[in-house]
């Protein structure tokens, strides 16, 4: 085994296995509060979405279902990359677990920079949350701002992790080059990965509910 | 060092199989969406969209791999996640239709018949008016119904003198009931609409009483003041206990507010009108009107609240100072505390800063209005 750089088990516990669990069960339960977090725009969607369908219905065409498809490609993509990546930093070979994360990040780009796009277009046509909302075609629909807020911000805060995520691939990318990590201590990777994979597991959700539900 | 728990290495060709699935799921849920199946999209959507989480979660986050406590933990998430849409949009999903309220006018109505009676002017309707009169009306029209009332002396334009013959609005019965029921726009005559009906033609036949111009009822009168239609309507019914009306619980709360809650009071001194009352009213009308209304009737709306439909509004409304009983306004000891500190959380501010002189001089104007 390659022990290259050993890393020190905090004295609170007994092995470096114990550590690692009780850093991932950190990890799940701040997945929880995520979810939840994610969870209160959910149920504001449902809601309005019950109370006005036809609303939803007409709003969510406006939406770009070309790009949202594009995106959701390109975030299983790198979810697949950061999986390799975490596999090979496992099995000691840090070089291809580079080339993966430094991969993970480019798709990342990538979907930024369509949602870039997308986020364009909505701000050229004035379709915007509540008092900003100008789009014409739309005009005639008092509740159709609200489709866009709740768009905006659903969206906008899983930007925000993404943008999160990649300081974090960056961060293990550069200790990972350091030479800190290999199969006996991998942590960090292994935590970033789970963030990560969220990240694609909210957005699978996202989709549907806001591009393809018309 | 190695981390058992996981002897899952290796698992590139697992990933590999995950992803293709993840891109065909994908294929397959766009594809689905451009066919309209109705309420089947969504739960095709939410089932593809499941499928995908949960490899995710199984497979690229290894929670199939992880121990319980963490394979737990992580679907307590949903579990609660669960509960949360299911309570909250159980309010929407089994939230009942509007239920009907009764409309106050028709809890009060009366029959086509008796409506004919009390258009009839008798001494006995006379005098029941008249006791309505001194209640709702001597306030600002004066007892004697000569528009002299204590409520009206600073009115512009004054309250209506019913011994003087004339008639804004006609004098007919009909005419005089439509002008009681809705009031005069542009003036402080309110409308009385909350009045019941039969209470409404005895205060007409009091009115009319007074005046020595009192034109009958022609056809034409009664069709432009809508009693005509009131007597048809009613007419059907026949008998005493006429069926209910009903409307929408928000129709009900609109008319509510446009009616009710409009306020009972001016809260600027009519154009060149002078200050006659001294210390008194100075104060009262720098510190007091713009809430309590010129004459003290308040009713003015001082804090707003949206309800239901952001659109309308509910006020809190100052109390009437003409009518109350309050000791606030029977009694000066009162009448200082409750000034000086103020109601707090219902929008009445203390003020303190009165000389013993200025207490006085309020207090008696305040009075003056009753």
């Amino acid at each position: 085994m390659n022990h290259a750089v050993t890393h020190p088990v905090p004295h609170h516990f007994d092995s470096a296995e114990q550590a690692f669990q009780a850093s991932k069960l950190g990890v799940w339960l701040f997945l929880v509060t995520e979810i939840l977090l994610f969870g209160g725009l959910f149920v504001a969607y449902t809601i309005f979405r019950g109370l006005y369908p036809a609303t939803f219905h007409e709003a969510s065409h406006h939406l770009n279902k070309v790009l949202g498809s594009i995106n959701t490609v390109v975030l299983i993509c790198s979810s697949l990359s950061m999986a390799l990546g975490v596999d090979r930093v496992r099995q000691n070979d840090p070089n291809k677990a580079h080339q993966y994360m430094l991969l993970t990040l480019f798709f990342a780009v990538c979907f930024l920079i369509i949602k870039y796009v997308e986020y364009t277009h909505k701000f050229h046509e004035g379709l915007l949350p509540g008092a900003h909302f100008t789009f014409a075609g739309l005009k005639d629909d008092p509740k159709a701002p609200l489709f866009f807020s709740l768009y905006f911000m659903m969206t906008g805060l899983h930007g925000i992790h993404v943008l999160v995520g990649m300081g974090l691939i960056a961060w293990v990318l550069i200790r990972s080059n350091r030479g800190e990590f290999s199969s006996g201590y991998y942590t960090p990777v292994e935590l970033v990965g789970i963030y990560w994979h969220l990240v694609d597991l909210i957005w699978i959700y996202l989709f549907p509910l806001l591009y393809l539900i018309g | 060092m190695s981390a058992k728990g996981h002897k899952f290495g290796g698992h590139a060709k697992a990933y590999i199989r995950v992803w293709a699935i993840l891109l065909v799921l994908t294929l397959i849920t766009v594809t689905v969406s451009y066919f309209n199946f109705g309420d089947w999209n969504v739960f095709v959507a939410m089932l593809v969209a499941t499928v995908k989480g949960a490899l995710v979660c199984l497979i690229f986050m290894h929670l199939k791999y992880d121990n319980r406590v963490n394979q737990v933990v992580f679907i307590s998430a949903f579990l609660f996640l669960g509960i949360f849409i299911l309570l909250t949009g159980s309010d929407e999903w089994f939230r009942p239709d509007e239920k009907p309220v009764r409309v106050l006018e028709a809890a009060t109505s009366v029959s086509g018949a008796d409506m004919e009676k009390l258009m009839k002017a008798s001494p006995e309707l006379v005098a029941k008016g008249k006791e309505i009169f001194n209640v709702q009306c001597a306030v600002c029209h004066g007892a004697s119904g000569k528009g002299d009332g204590p409520g009206g002396v600073a009115l512009n334009p004054k309250p209506r003198d019913f011994t003087s013959g004339y008639w804004k609005f006609g004098g007919a019965p009909s005419q005089v009931f439509h002008t009681i029921t809705n009031g005069s726009p542009g003036t402080s005559m309110a409308g009385f609409g909350s009045v019941p009906v039969a209470d409404r033609w005895a205060l007409v036949a009091f009115v009319r009483s007074l005046s020595s111009n009192t034109p009958a009822d022609t056809p034409e009168t009664l069709k432009q003041s809508g009693v005509a239609a009131m007597l048809e309507s009613k007419g059907d019914s026949g008998s005493a206990a006429a069926p209910a009306q009903t409307i929408p619980v928000s129709f009900a709360i609109q008319r509510y507010i446009e009616t009710e809650l409009a306020p009972a009071d001016q809260t600027t001194p009519p154009e060149g009108s002078e200050q006659t009352g001294g210390l008194g009213q100075k104060n009262y009308q720098t510190h007091c009107m713009s809430c309590h209304g010129l004459n003290g009737k308040g009713g003015i709306p001082v804090s707003v609240v949206s309800f239901l439909n952001e659109k309308k509004k509910v006020y809190l409304k100052t109390k009437n100072l003409v009518q109350s009983q309050q000791p606030w306004v029977t009694s000066q000891a009162a009448f200082i505390d409750l000034v000086s500190k103020g109601l707090p959380g219902r929008n009445m501010p203390g003020f303190a800063d009165f000389s013993a002189e200025e207490w006085n001089a309020l207090y008696s104007y305040v009075q003056s209005f009753r």
